[in-house]
């Protein structure tokens, strides 16, 4: 369904939204509206980005609120069939397969699971089941800053979404598949949101695919997401961006909480967009969590990424690491912004951040800011950051051996962004992002 | 195989090598010794096709196989089959040596007009390879000298060299730095690579190396130039007497 009139986010239009909201589906479960209203009364409180924040100066936030955008749950005028998504974890078998076409879940194309320790099916009809009600009630919006007003724009238009519970002690042998279909014409903005739970001692693995059906050029999804990891869980969470179809505009925002001792793996790839910003947060709220972000982008033509990442040690004993590459080509602008913040008891944190970017073109900008901010004295944080092209000494030992330049940056840029594909676990979609980057950067494969 | 005549090299205008005359037979091994700053590692470079010196090729000439070599990219040279071990071998991280190697030998292959090994082809000769210099099969997959010791790289090295199979082996200072044990290693691969069609020039600032692999000639490099000739009897003779002595001599003469 499409919204009749179109959102600007500015200044001067935002007093329009209320009117748009009124013609929202309503939302049939007490939490989800709950949460639509704190967010439509916090809205006109935050500031709009612009350039000149801190936050937002290395993205093209003006290109993005220049248009106006229709909002829209599910299929809109743009084509969507299964193709998009068949197939995409070649030979993988998963516990469940939950798809959503611009937010709205599509069930007849879903294998849901409920009950035996996990429930993976509809944010909205786990809202409404007794079962699930108290559960959703319980963690939505729990891990997600409202302040961002990104997220807080996908809250205030709240329908639908994924939801996953792992309940406590529970192990899931399979991974999850979590689709997004985002396929709309231009002009149009979707809310996608998903919710995941782990509890006490839980083990799953989740896999999130965004595959995008031709978006027109000013297509928009504003994509929120939620994972709360209680004590001992342990959460591993693979997701790709692009790995069918590109985005067009695409901002995602994540909230990550651990609890005691819990453990998230979570790698993101970025593999293409032409506004993209995909922004991580994670929150270590009890002694010895620990959380490992990988992150790899691959940007091209004059397109614009925006990696924010920040890790907040709030407790002792938390380990957090983070790899982030990027691989920026043709006229491309790649951010990446990294923040590590150790409060004051968050004694004897260990963290690790690294940023490296190849940049494979001399038009190609990269912009790489890790930065830590300590207020703990007994900690050990490191951060690094490089961006260049293959260095030269490492192309020349490959001329010594008979390899063209011109090849060695290739196995290079290969062996680069393979680093990263190949800590995937689940094999299927291992070799399905293998064979995105094979097809990028040539077969160099061993 | 490699006549060599006045070559001069300077990098950033500075002259390092001041007309160098060599020659290099097939199946022959040549030590080039000299002190520090003489141009030894310059002069491995400057064959193998570095880049980083200027060669004065109005004056300098450096025939391989009855090919102008300065001509021809580093690339071509290892095509050709001039290998250079290098003295500081490079990590390359998300590249596995397997891959690396295949890579290398199939580019050999393809300019001498042979079809290239299939993996499991290679595989075979890499294993065969690989115990030439005591390397276990895990070193397939690991990412090329990455996280090595000094003396893995550098037998990570000899490996690249039986496997790639060179007509001219260049070694430079592929000693330095290597306990005994790992020198034995290294030089007991050179020794098995050694052949009638195979030249070798080992550079090295020490003659320990020249007690396990034996030189038909050694030749001294001082600022830029071989100013003595001769057996094994001269590395000796270094041995003993240091380098002051070819200083002291040099300078008087000249």
């Amino acid at each position: 369904m499409t919204h009749p009139t179109g959102i600007r986010l500015q200044a001067a239009t935002i007093n329009l939204l209320p009117g748009l909201l009124a013609s929202w589906p309503a939302a049939a479960a007490e939490s989800l509206a709950k949460a639509r209203e704190r967010a439509v009364s916090l809205f006109p409180e935050i500031p709009l980005p612009h350039s000149k924040m801190e936050d937002w100066r290395h993205f093209n936030v003006s290109e993005l609120l220049s248009d106006a955008y229709r909002p829209v749950l599910g299929p809109a005028e743009a084509a969507v069939d299964r193709s998009l998504f068949e197939g995409i974890l070649p030979g993988g078998e998963t516990a469940a397969e939950l798809v959503f076409v611009n937010g709205a879940y599509r069930a007849e194309w879903s294998r849901e699971i409920m009950g035996a320790g996990v429930h993976a099916g509809s944010l909205a009809a786990a809202a409404l089941d007794p079962f699930a009600a108290p559960a959703v009630n319980g963690s939505l919006g729990a891990a997600l800053d409202l302040r961002d007003p990104f997220a807080c724009l996908n809250t205030m238009f709240l329908a639908d979404g994924a939801f996953v519970r792992v309940e406590r002690n529970t192990r899931l042998d399979q991974p999850i598949h979590l689709v997004f279909i985002h396929a709309r014409p231009n002009g149009t903005v979707s809310f996608p949101r998903m919710l995941i739970h782990a509890e006490e001692n839980a083990e799953a693995r989740i896999i999130i695919s965004h595959v995008f059906a031709d978006p027109g050029a000013s297509s928009w999804d504003n994509v929120a997401g939620e994972l709360m990891l209680d004590a001992g869980a342990r959460l591993e969470l693979d997701e790709t961006i692009g790995l069918r179809g590109t985005p067009a505009r695409f901002l995602s925002l994540t909230g990550a909480r651990l609890d005691r001792d819990a453990s998230l793996t979570w790698r993101i790839f970025t593999l293409g967009g032409t506004l993209v910003r995909r922004d991580s947060r994670v929150l270590l709220t009890a002694p010895g969590a620990n959380a490992r972000i990988s992150g790899l982008f691959v940007n091209s033509g004059r397109n614009m990424m925006d990696h924010p990442v920040r890790v907040r040690h709030a407790a002792p004993h938390g380990t957090s690491r983070i790899t982030f590459k990027g691989v920026a080509l043709d006229e491309s602008r790649s951010v990446y912004t990294g923040k590590v913040l150790v409060d004051r008891d968050a004694q004897k944190t260990d963290s690790i951040q690294v940023n490296h970017n190849l940049v494979l073109s001399p038009e190609a900008r990269v912009e790489t800011r890790p930065q830590l901010e300590i207020y703990a004295d007994d900690v050990r944080c490191t951060h690094g950051a490089t961006a260049g092209p293959p260095p030269e000494e490492i192309v020349y030992y490959f001329r010594s051996r008979g390899i063209s330049a011109d090849q060695a940056r290739n196995i290079l840029t290969r062996g680069f962004v393979e680093e990263i594909a190949d800590e995937i676990t689940e094999p299927a979609l291992r070799s399905a992002v293998s064979g995105v980057l094979a097809e990028r950067f040539g077969d160099c494969e061993p | 195989m490699l006549t060599v005549k006045n070559l001069r090299a300077s990098v950033n205008g500075v002259e390092i090598l001041k007309g160098i005359d060599f020659e290099v037979k097939a199946g022959e091994v040549h030590a080039i010794m000299g002190p520090n700053g003489s141009g030894k590692s310059t002069f491995a470079q400057v064959l193998a096709g570095s880049e980083a010196y200027e060669v004065d090729e109005a004056a300098s000439e450096v025939t391989f196989l009855g090919e102008n070599l300065l001509e021809l990219p580093a690339e071509e040279r290892a095509r050709r089959g001039i290998f250079l071990a290098f003295q500081y071998p490079v990590e390359i991280p998300g590249i596995t040596n397997a891959y690396f190697l295949r890579a290398a030998l199939n580019e050999i292959r393809k300019s001498r007009g042979e079809d290239p090994l299939d993996p499991m082809e290679f595989q075979e000769l890499l294993e065969e390879k690989m115990q030439l210099v005591q390397l276990d099969s895990a070193y397939a997959e690991r990412f090329v000298n990455a996280g090595f010791s000094g003396g893995e790289k550098k037998r990570n090295e000899i490996l690249q060299l039986a496997v790639l199979d060179p007509k001219l082996a260049i070694l430079d200072e592929t000693d330095s730095g290597l306990d005994i044990d790992a020198l034995r290693i290294v030089a007991e691969g050179v020794n098995r690579l050694r052949s009638p069609e195979r030249a070798f020039i080992l550079v090295t600032h020490y003659q320990r190396l020249l007690n396990y692999i034996v030189p038909d000639y050694v030749h001294v490099l001082y600022k830029g130039r071989i100013v003595r000739s001769g057996g094994r009897e001269l590395a000796l003779e270094l041995e003993s007497r240091g380098y002051d002595w070819i200083r002291d001599e040099v300078e008087i003469t000249a």
